[in-house]
């Protein structure tokens, strides 16, 4: 039985860099069996896993060649330990319906049986924040049964971290949808610690983990691949391994309590005005 | 690959292979037309949409269901009441159309709350109504509403209901047939296997893909009763919501338009090892042969049942098609229905009644249906997929034909050039299934063959049609001159009543007990 | 007569019977395409399947054989195959004068030209979608 789990956060917060690199450890060091499924327009969920490899996106070969010709093997591809990837794509900022084209995908992706029994994980890596109904897809109708959302100490990346968890009371009931916990990837902000436990608490929920800053990171990247992938025994490597574990164990499931916009406010300004 | 090009398509190069003409010694390996592609900008489309497949066509024959689409009320109300597939609760189908009626601000502050406030609102309204199904539309597809998520919560607050979500957006598909394709899997995969059927006969089927058009399957299913069957299900002409989820339970599937219900069939002979057997219930010897083999997989009580109806059917009826044959033989006619006739009649059609198949076209058949009809019709007919109005008016000036057997928007075009025109979508005095029906096909067919309506309409009326001493030339037309008067009231002609469905539905029938049944063992 | 002579002779003979043997599997073939519908399911490894059992019952009843109606899915081919041999034997009497090797090289012939219409030899480009 596969555990099916959807990573969000706020554009540019290093959501997709956490959600691969959770994926290369659970490999490397776990052996689990994972499949990526990017639902991002913008189609860089998987490139660490496929070492840069660029792919047709689904949403490409459904222009292309049409829906009745999508098969598994034209849309997936298999990276770093044989994770398997797709990603939805979508069409260029300003046009069309991408939200439409996350739901198109992940129903073909179920019809074509792509999500095979064998696979211990299936992560959603899904853009932004909730923008429309389509973006929710993931966390509708028991496609994705908890959520990560990466996040760090700054304000935005709290607010859209709140907003995600609105999202997810809406259709934690209807849906059976729960939170796994915060991701805190930092970004050195004064405070960072501190505040994110406030806040996680607040929401009902755990931090499960707190990625320090690392350049290793960013030197993998550069070189298109994973840190794990890239250098296993480093340091951060090991983050992302304990991580990992922590996912894999985790028992904490929650539908969150999201916060006012004032209370958010306040526990905000509590910590950025500390020194 | 004997393709043909209109000369109206010619500046459409994307339409040349598309329509072919079997030549002589042609057959489906060298000879098939493209299909089930997207429509092409420049030419005007006779085709639907997906939604418009899925509920008008598939959904909205079963009986006692409140039909309810989400989204703008032009969806349904538009659509609403084309289609003649009557049933035996009144038509309560046909009477009502439902609408969530989504405006501007449901788009944008979604639309789940209206939907579960109508889902109620239209329970109440009926309250012996029980069973639901729910249509997507492009709009409430686009905004991504959860129609799942409302039918679980309406249901978990109304128990003794049960809703059926149907995600086939206008937009999924080529044509009405992607939405034929996405209600099949829809219902196998969330309501087939949810319901116990009473089990009242030792042989039960489930008849697929009748949809009961002016009674076609009633018809059907009265010769399956007198053999003996329990018909489980009916999909979906006349067929009852909780029938339809115990199509699992049937010994055979039935299957008669394949283009609209084969997924279903195959998927049932994948999932629950039903057999799927094809069979045609046109024409007195498809339909006869048809009638023996459904009877055949039970055994020799049902064959001897099945016997007795052909043969009791066949002398009631076929002097009577030969009255009509006679009087048919030579004419020319353009099969162009939606899908499945083109396969049915292509062939039985000529062999029955004389009448030679021209042209067969289809406006969202699959290559399969194509395969099926270029098969069986013959020499020389031209093959046309999803024509535009263009090429069918070119292909009749071009063929002659003496009737256009099709729908009613390419009909009305048929009728602007003074060809007559049957309606076999929702057919003129139908039903034209059994041997009494296609009866009353040739005799539809002999009446708009030979109404002398056509002469009248082709009179030129800026002039006076009369000379000053003999009277008006029109009192004096006469239909089918050729036949001898006192010939045409003879007990020859089809003496059928106008209503032959209705009379079936007190009837009761025997059936052979059913073995015992095996209880599991736990 | 020369020995060369008796062999064109001979080659003329197995020429005309071949001649025979395809028209009488185009006669069978065409009255399969104008009436039947069981060659045309929906993707190729279903009308695989058709033509093996439906063609293949076919044969056994026309050799006289046994035929298996042990499973719901045989019953449903034999009814097919039953209704294709009376329909043969009607139509065709001469397939009542064959010999059983002539009837198996026939219907070999035969399941080979189905199979080709409806699967080798089709322009279907649905057969070989995955799903239904």
């Amino acid at each position: 039985m596969s555990r099916k789990i959807a990573f969000y956060g706020k554009g540019g917060i290093g959501k997709s860099t956490t959600q691969q690199n959770t994926a290369a450890a659970m490999a490397h060091f776990y052996g689990k069996k994972v499949f990526i499924h990017g639902c991002d327009p913008k189609a860089d969920s998987t490139r660490l896993i496929l070492g840069g490899m660029p792919q047709d996106t689904l949403m490409d070969l459904l222009r292309d060649i049409g829906e009745d010709k999508i098969t598994v093997d034209n849309v997936v591809r298999g990276g770093y330990k044989d994770i398997r990837c797709v990603e939805s794509g979508g069409p260029e900022p300003g046009v069309g319906c991408a939200g439409r084209g996350v739901i198109t995908a992940i129903d073909l992706m179920e019809e074509l049986g792509a999500y095979t029994e064998d696979l211990d994980f299936v992560y959603f890596d899904v853009l932004g924040d909730v923008v429309c109904g389509g973006f929710a897809m993931p966390i509708r109708d028991g496609k994705a049964e908890e959520v990560y959302i990466v996040c760090s100490g700054e304000m935005m990346a709290i607010y859209a971290a709140n907003n995600i968890a609105k999202g997810l009371l809406k259709y934690a009931e209807q849906s059976g949808v729960r939170l796994g916990g915060i991701i805190c990837n930092s970004r050195k902000v004064d405070g960072e610690l501190e505040l994110m436990k406030e806040f996680t608490e607040a929401l009902g929920t755990q931090m499960i983990h707190f990625v320090p800053r690392d350049n290793m990171v960013q030197k993998a990247e550069f070189n298109k691949k994973s840190v794990v992938e890239f250098d296993p025994e480093c340091n951060q490597a090991k983050e992302y391994a304990a991580l990992a574990k922590k996912i894999i164990e985790n028992e904490m499931f929650v539908i969150p309590t999201p916060l006012a916009m004032s209370e958010l406010e306040h526990m905000v300004a509590k910590y950025g005005l500390m020194d | 690959m004997p393709y043909h090009t209109f000369k109206c398509s010619e500046c459409l190069p994307d339409r040349q292979k598309h329509a072919v003409i079997k030549g002589p010694g042609e057959d489906i390996t060298s000879c098939l037309p493209l299909g089930n592609l997207n429509t092409i900008p420049g030419t005007i489309t006779e085709r639907g949409c997906a939604y418009c497949g899925a509920k008008h066509v598939i959904g909205t024959p079963m009986k006692d269901v409140i039909h309810m689409s989400h989204g703008p009320v032009g969806c349904t109300y538009d659509t609403w009441m084309t289609k003649r597939y009557i049933s035996d609760n009144d038509n309560f189908q046909l009477k009502y159309t439902y609408a969530t009626d989504m405006k501007e601000k449901h788009i944008v502050f979604g639309a789940e709350k209206v939907l579960k406030q109508n889902i109620h609102e239209a329970f109440d309204a009926f309250p012996n109504i029980k069973r639901m199904t729910l249509y997507q539309t492009c709009s409430s597809a686009l905004i991504g509403d959860d129609m799942d998520a409302i039918a679980k919560q309406v249901m978990k607050e109304r128990p003794d209901v049960d809703i059926f979500v149907c995600n086939a957006p206008g937009f999924g598909g080529t044509s009405q047939t992607g939405g034929h394709h996405k209600i099949n899997i829809a219902w196998i995969n969330n309501k087939v296997g949810t319901f116990e059927p009473e089990i009242k006969s030792k042989y039960t089927i489930n008849y697929v893909g009748d949809y009961n058009i002016q009674g076609d399957c009633e018809i059907m299913t009265d010769f399956f009763q007198r053999m003996g069957i329990q018909v489980l299900s009916s999909f979906t002409g006349n067929g009852s919501y909780d029938d339809l989820r115990s199509m699992h339970k049937a010994d055979l599937n039935v299957l008669e338009c394949a283009r609209s219900a084969e997924y279903i069939c195959n998927e049932l002979r994948v999932r629950y090892g039903t057999p799927r057997l094809d069979i045609d219930g046109f024409g007195f010897d498809l339909l006869a042969e048809s009638l023996m083999k459904v009877a055949m997989f039970f055994g020799d009580d049902c064959v001897a049942k099945a016997k007795e109806i052909i043969d009791e059917e066949v002398a009631r009826w076929k002097p009577e098609l030969d009255w009509y044959a006679k009087r048919l033989k030579g004419k020319k006619i353009c099969l162009w229905p939606g899908g499945s006739k083109l396969w049915h009649w292509a062939h039985v059609i000529e062999e029955e009644m004389g009448v030679k198949v021209v042209s067969v076209y289809s406006k969202f058949g699959h290559q399969g249906d194509f395969e099926k009809g270029i098969a069986r019709c013959g020499e020389g007919a031209l093959a046309i997929d999803d024509p535009n109005e263009l090429e069918a008016l070119e292909a009749m000036y071009e063929l002659k034909p003496d009737c256009i057997l099709t729908g009613m928007r390419p009909g009305e075009v048929a009728k602007k050039i003074r060809i007559p025109y049957l309606n076999i979508h929702a057919y003129h005095n139908g039903p034209y299934k059994g041997f009494e029906g296609w009866v009353r096909l040739a005799r539809d067919l002999y009446n708009a063959i030979y109404s002398p309506v056509m002469n009248l309409a082709a009179i030129d009326i800026s002039k006076d049609d009369f000379d000053t001493d003999t009277g008006f030339k029109t009192r004096t037309m006469l239909s089918d001159p050729g036949t001898p008067r006192e010939e045409l009231h003879t007990e020859h002609m089809y003496t059928g009543k106008m209503d032959i469905v209705t009379h079936l539905r007190g009837k009761t029938y025997e059936f052979p007990a059913p073995d015992k049944p095996v209880t599991d063992a736990v | 007569m020369s020995f060369r002579h008796r062999i064109s002779l001979l080659q003329m003979l197995c020429e005309e019977s071949n001649m025979e043997m395809k028209e009488k599997i185009a006669a069978l073939e065409n009255y399969i395409m104008q009436r039947c519908l069981w060659q045309f399911h929906s993707r190729a490894w279903d009308r695989e399947t058709q033509n093996t059992g439906i063609l293949g019952i076919t044969r056994q009843l026309l050799c006289g054989e046994e035929v298996d109606l042990s499973t719901p899915a045989q019953k449903c081919f034999w009814v097919d195959a039953a209704c294709l041999a009376d329909g043969f034997r009607s139509k065709f009497p001469w397939i009542n004068e064959m010999s059983l090797p002539e009837i198996n090289e026939m219907m070999d012939g035969l399941k080979a030209r189905i199979d080709y219409v409806t699967i080798h030899g089709s322009l279907n480009e649905e057969l070989s979608v995955k799903l239904y």
